[in-house]
């Protein structure tokens, strides 16, 4: 404890006679009380802050990373509907179709939600989005009317993705950046409340000592109300404080990470499989286009195992990405060897007696968005019950803090009162 | 003094363990973005492409060596040969273009590679395998799409026994492969926007248009010719379809390749047109490796083959004259010269 006694009692020394050591005693406490009163309410609505924009910046992170995944996914749907030629699937046209809706409403809201340099990135990810619609277009009209310069367009139409997807892993390093600076900022708002009220309780103790020793009472009763009011309520108000800080940490480092995880493994399986379709549209000459499927694989492999293995989430989708490999590599493998329909047949899905990697990889789509939608859910309710948590607790250490200081003038008060 | 010391200490205790219930530190974060890994293949160090002398200059590139005497019967080899390799294998790999119209390109509706290259591959595939019993002889060839750009670089690694990819025979490409004898005269030509008024290379040169050629071609190598087309500003893509993509997107004024190449774009956009006349000679050739002489005094006796018995004037038929590609009927068959010594 910081000496309380030897700070009242220089206190004392200083002023002289015991009336005026009185006036100064209640002075220092006074000032100790409303000290709380500001630097408690100051750092709590800090922390409340620091909390809600943490809160927000996930949810930014999670919206970013769906906007990802769904444009991700639309052109893995467009490489392979490419594929088929003319044979397009309805089904997949109308994925198409609901990814790129998804993906245009989703850098909205994203844009709705950023400032500076990340508004200016989504916008430029908005204005590539429609560049790459426009493209894609061109690409399957032309690849309906058997035009090979389709090709070209599916060509141009994969680099400009390519810019939407850095475009948007940008916005997501920022965003993750923005969730730990708010929790380390929520974190560090702790000591002006924690200081103040540390101060007031060695004054009130130190102050109700002095008193016991100079006047020969053992209890000063509005002061020791003081102290018990300082010690109980601060208490409890630190300790809730701490709880919020707790249950945002929580959110972070548990579900919040298992989504991250989550939408990045996501993304980076629709990529694989984008790619998967690139080597066989490059016929027997996909060598590039299968070192980024194994790349893709490999980040998806990380984020899914350590999603699995840290939080017990997404074990499903780890293990569907595993029969995903297995039924890619046979498409590789017939490829190589020179059997490229059956290669094709084997990739969409339409192959009798071969491995069906489309079936395979969209048990690991949907198995992974399950949990993801879990796991984001968690995290945004993670976040609002820590914001809960703090409530009105500023405005419940000012009242107390003005509480103290009356109850240290009415004490300090009594005593005073025999002088005259 | 002592005693005050003590308190001092524990005072800091009291504090940080305080300090620590109301979670001043320990921060809590995320982790950084997982970046995949993979293995990438070793990137050969390129060397400067040979040049020819100027005797080798003059002399008439299209010299091919001398087809065999007698073609072996499909399916009986010469033991040793790189056909009996290719018939032990089950297949022959052929670099192809997939998007070069009425030449080699994929059809999206049957999915099939299909053109005057295809069907020149098909005859020699025909001929090392015989008749297949679904009459399909494409189930033999192994396709690998290639770009202008690999087409030279897949022959020397071995990737592809025979490349098919509307291929200018010309000396600087004989250091480093070999050709069959030519089986197709074209030219370069220039395809332009309709109504644009441009009607000749030199027009477009006039108006400091931009041209664009696909990398690695013989087309970009006279485009680049600044002495010959002062200011003519000059693009290359990887692939000349990307070449239609830019002047459709207005990058650039006009393509520039071969006419045979154009006339498929023509056809792909009707706001387009060929215009002028040929200002280079483009005599096509399949191609080999280096080292595979048999395999191309084999094709060479099957290509002469074609020429007599009609198929070569089949194929032109259908690719050229009944698309309505090129104008007029079946051209003559490009003169064979098969007096390159043999190595």
């Amino acid at each position: 404890m910081i000496e309380p006694m030897a700070l009242t009692r220089s206190a004392g020394r200083l002023a002289g006679d015991t009336p005026t050591q009185l006036r100064v005693a209640t002075a220092i406490t006074v000032l100790c009380a409303v000290a709380v009163s500001i630097g408690g309410w100051y750092a709590l609505d800090r922390r409340a802050n620091a909390i809600d924009d943490a809160g927000a910046a996930a949810a930014q992170l999670v919206r970013v990373q769906e906007v990802r995944v769904q444009v991700v996914q639309a052109d893995s749907l467009a490489s392979t509907a490419y594929l088929r030629g003319g044979q397009e699937l309805a089904e997949q046209r109308r994925l198409y179709d609901d990814s790129i809706a998804a993906a245009s409403g989703g850098l909205i809201d994203s844009a709705a939600s950023a400032a500076g340099t990340d508004a200016a990135t989504l916008q430029r990810a908005t204005s590539l989005l429609a560049r790459y619609v426009g493209l894609a277009e061109q690409a399957r009209a032309n690849n309906r009317q058997g035009f090979p310069v389709g090709a070209a367009y599916q060509r141009q139409a994969r680099t400009v993705i390519e810019d939407v997807v850095a475009a948007l892993r940008e916005v997501e390093t920022n965003s993750r950046a923005r969730v730990n600076d708010t929790v380390a900022s929520g974190h560090r708002s702790s000591w002006l409340l924690m200081l103040t009220a540390l101060v007031l309780v060695a004054a009130i103790v130190g102050g109700s000592v002095w008193l016991a020793q100079r006047f020969r009472r053992l209890v000063n009763v509005p002061l020791a109300i003081a102290g018990a009011l300082a010690i109980v309520v601060l208490g409890v108000v630190v300790a809730r404080s701490a709880a919020a800080m707790t249950d945002a940490d929580d959110a972070v480092i548990g579900p919040l990470a298992a989504a991250d995880l989550l939408a990045q493994g996501r993304a980076a399986g629709f990529d694989a499989r984008s790619n998967e379709a690139l080597t066989l549209i490059a016929r027997g000459n996909g060598d590039a286009y299968e070192i980024e499927w194994l790349r893709s694989a490999s980040a998806v492999e990380q984020s899914v195992d350590r999603a699995c293995s840290r939080f017990s989430v997404g074990c499903d989708a780890r293990d569907w990405f595993g029969s995903y490999r297995s039924a890619h590599e046979v498409v590789r493998t017939l490829d190589g060897d020179g059997n490229w329909d059956a290669a094709v047949d084997a990739s969409l899905g339409a192959a009798v007696g071969l491995p069906n990697a489309r079936i395979e990889f969209e048990a690991f789509a949907a198995a992974s968005d399950e949990a993801l939608q879990l796991e984001s859910d968690r995290a945004a309710a993670g976040f609002a019950t820590a914001g809960d948590s703090l409530g009105n607790l500023g405005w419940l250490t000012v009242v107390v803090g003005l509480i103290v200081a009356v109850l240290a003038s009415v004490g300090y008060g009594q005593r005073v009162r025999e002088y005259r | 003094m002592k005693h005050r010391a003590i308190r001092i200490r524990r005072a800091i205790v009291v504090l940080l363990a305080t300090c620590s219930v109301a979670s001043c530190s320990g921060d809590a974060a995320l982790p950084g973005e997982i970046v995949g890994v993979a293995v990438e293949p070793s990137v050969p160090t390129t060397s400067t492409p040979p040049e020819c002398t100027t005797a080798e200059n003059d002399e008439d590139a299209t010299r091919s060596y001398p087809p065999l005497a007698e073609l072996p019967a499909p399916g009986a080899m010469p033991a040793g040969s790189t056909m009996e390799e290719i018939h032990s294998r089950g297949r022959m790999i052929v670099g192809v273009s997939a998007d070069t119209l009425l030449f080699g390109a994929r059809n999206p509706l049957t999915d099939r590679i299909e053109g005057f290259d295809i069907d020149m591959l098909s005859e020699v595939a025909r001929a090392i395998f015989g008749d297949v019993p679904s009459g399909d002889i494409t189930e033999r060839i192994e396709y690998r799409v290639i770009t202008y750009a690999d087409r030279l670089p897949s022959l020397e690694s071995g990737a592809v026994d025979i490349v098919a990819h509307t291929m200018t025979i010309n000396c600087r490409r004989w250091l480093r492969i070999a050709f069959s004898s030519e089986y197709f005269h074209a030219g370069q030509k220039v395809l332009v926007k309709t109504g644009s008024g441009v009607a000749t290379i030199d027009d477009l040169a006039a108006q400091g248009g931009t041209v664009c050629a696909p990398e690695g071609s013989t087309n970009i190598d006279e485009l680049s010719n600044a002495a010959k087309y002062p200011g003519l500003v000059v693009i290359g893509k990887a692939d000349i379809s990307d070449c239609l993509v830019a002047m459709q997107q207005g990058e650039a004024d006009a393509t520039s390749g071969d006419d045979t190449v154009l006339a498929g774009f023509a056809a792909q956009d009707p706001n387009t047109e060929v215009v002028g006349e040929r200002f280079t000679d483009e005599p096509y050739g399949l191609g080999f490796n280096r080292d595979d002489v048999d395999l191309v005094q084999f094709s060479n006796a099957v290509i002469e083959q074609m020429r007599t018995d009609g198929r070569w004037a089949d194929i032109y038929q259908r690719w050229l004259v009944d698309t309505g590609a090129l104008p007029g009927g079946v051209a003559a068959a490009p003169a064979a010269n098969h007096t390159r010594v043999l190595p």
